[in-house]
């Protein structure tokens, strides 16, 4: 069953003994890790990077944790600043202000015309606007919660400026606008699952994906959509470059970020 | 960021145990019921393959809820779209595992499920449907960490989160005190936690054990 000398022959009999499942789901892995590398083969990666990537199932294998926490925490301060302009009042969570969290806005203009009042669709009665309000703290948690977990190696808040041009001129515009930010979201942290060598940040980090996910799917509810966009199976593995172009739709002015490399 | 992890899945499970689906007294213990060892699932799950395995036996679960949802004729329209949608989709997370595990995966004369009088009513339909899909996705989130391919991490990702999308809008239908989403942090549970809450349930007749 376990003879070395037949590394690639597969055999249905020795998938069923744990030695042989361990080498058919290797091989799997190895299939599926290709498939992977792929865009970055396309893209001109050096040969040392897509082996070395080939070899572990990373997908940016020049990224850090760090770097990855980084990223992630951009993403965050772009989605609180854009909810805390739609919404500022009420109690901001536990050791958030305004003046740190959105600086170069303020928190203007902090209401959307036309969302007070409106509820989820039927049976569902549910405020869409307390909804929304606990989007905002969620993703102010998640702000606090990844410049804690960096300390001293957070990009700062105060060299982002954003810009979300009519997006606050209506229900529908902010609506939508939400759903393409939390969208983003679940992919930006999915196209990292796989690139996380601490196993601790990973189960943090997938929570925080699945809360995004709900934001999104809450947010397709209240339009009349599927929960998910095209209503298919899976959620999309997107890179920090694919990222990066949909944010830079806000983003006016940034540091010089650790990612892509 | 482990204490925060800890912490909230500590609040998770009592809201989870407050749905009724829950038991937690075993949470974290060897299995030692001799009727285990007949179990499609053995605890602790030693590799990708088991993972995988543990992940169809809730799909495979959830496809059939749901396919007696539908074919109850107790939800209305709005309710019924949703449960489509998911049965839809859950249908393609059982074949994807499936397929991923080839030789290995759990079939469907292996296992039989009955649901008693959870689709008896919409309201009891939308208190089992969030029992479920909140099991499951503490499931996945539970096992990221375990999950030893990079490229199986991903694809099991790419299922974990469209089960947070469906859990957010039974809250939405169910109109679950909370609201649509409950925290900053959804809440992980250990393999032991989800299948002491499927033998509390007695939804599986065949195959845990």
């Amino acid at each position: 069953m376990s003879d070395s000398s037949r590394v690639f022959v597969f055999d249905a009999n020795a998938v069923q003994t744990k030695h042989g499942r361990r080498r058919f789901l290797a091989n799997l892995a190895m299939a599926a890790g290709a498939i992977a590398l792929a865009p970055m083969i396309e893209r001109g990666a050096g040969i040392g990077d897509v082996l070395r990537a080939q070899a572990s199932g990373e997908t940016e294998p020049n990224l850090t944790d760090n770097d990855i926490l980084n990223y992630a925490l951009t993403l965050e301060y772009l989605e609180a600043t854009f909810y805390l302009r739609a919404d500022s009042g009420g109690t901001l969570p536990t050791g958030a202000t305004i003046a740190a969290l959105d600086p170069d806005g303020n928190a203007t203009p902090g209401i959307v015309a036309g969302l007070a009042g409106m509820t989820f669709p039927a049976p569902s009665t549910q405020s869409i606007p307390t909804f929304f309000r606990a989007v905002r703290d969620h993703e102010i948690t998640h702000v606090l919660t990844l410049q804690n977990a960096l300390g001293g190696f957070a990009l700062s808040r105060s060299n982002f400026k954003f810009n979300f041009g009519t997006a606050f001129a209506s229900a529908s515009n902010f609506m939508n606008t939400a759903m393409a930010l939390e969208d983003t979201g679940v992919s930006a942290y999915l196209g990292q699952v796989a690139n996380l060598e601490s196993l601790s940040i990973l189960s943090t980090l997938v929570t925080i994906q699945a809360v995004e996910a709900e934001h999104a799917a809450a947010v397709g509810v209240a339009l009349g959509q599927p929960v998910i966009a095209g209503d298919v199976p899976f959620d999309t593995a997107k890179t920090t470059t694919q990222v990066l172009t949909i944010a830079n739709g806000f983003i006016t002015q940034a540091p010089t970020l650790p990612f892509p490399k | 960021m482990a204490e925060e992890v800890a912490r909230n899945a500590t609040s998770g499970l009592i809201a989870a145990s407050a749905l009724g689906l829950l038991a937690l007294s075993a949470c974290g213990s060897e299995p030692t019921n001799p009727a285990f060892a007949k179990s499609l699932i053995l605890l602790p799950l030693e590799n990708d393959s088991d993972i995988m395995r543990y992940a169809l036996l809730l799909a495979l679960l959830e496809v059939d809820f749901y396919t007696k949802a539908i074919a109850s004729g107790v939800l209305s329209s709005n309710v019924a779209t949703l449960a489509a949608s998911i049965r839809t989709h859950k249908t393609s997370h059982v074949s994807a595992l499936q397929s991923a595990l080839g030789a290995n995966a759990i079939t469907t004369d292996q296992i039989a499920f009955s649901f008693g009088t959870a689709l008896a009513t919409q309201a009891s339909f939308l208190n089992t449907a969030q029992s479920l899909k909140r099991t499951s996705v503490g499931a996945y989130l539970g096992i990221a960490h375990s999950i030893t391919s990079r490229s199986v991490r991903t694809t099991l990702g790419a299922i974990s989160s469209v089960e947070a999308r469906h859990y957010a809008a039974l809250r939405i239908f169910g109109n679950t005190s909370g609201g649509p989403v409950i925290a900053a942090f959804e809440t992980p549970l250990t393999p032991q936690a989800v299948i002491d809450a499927l033998e509390a349930s007695s939804f599986i007749t065949k195959g845990l054990a």
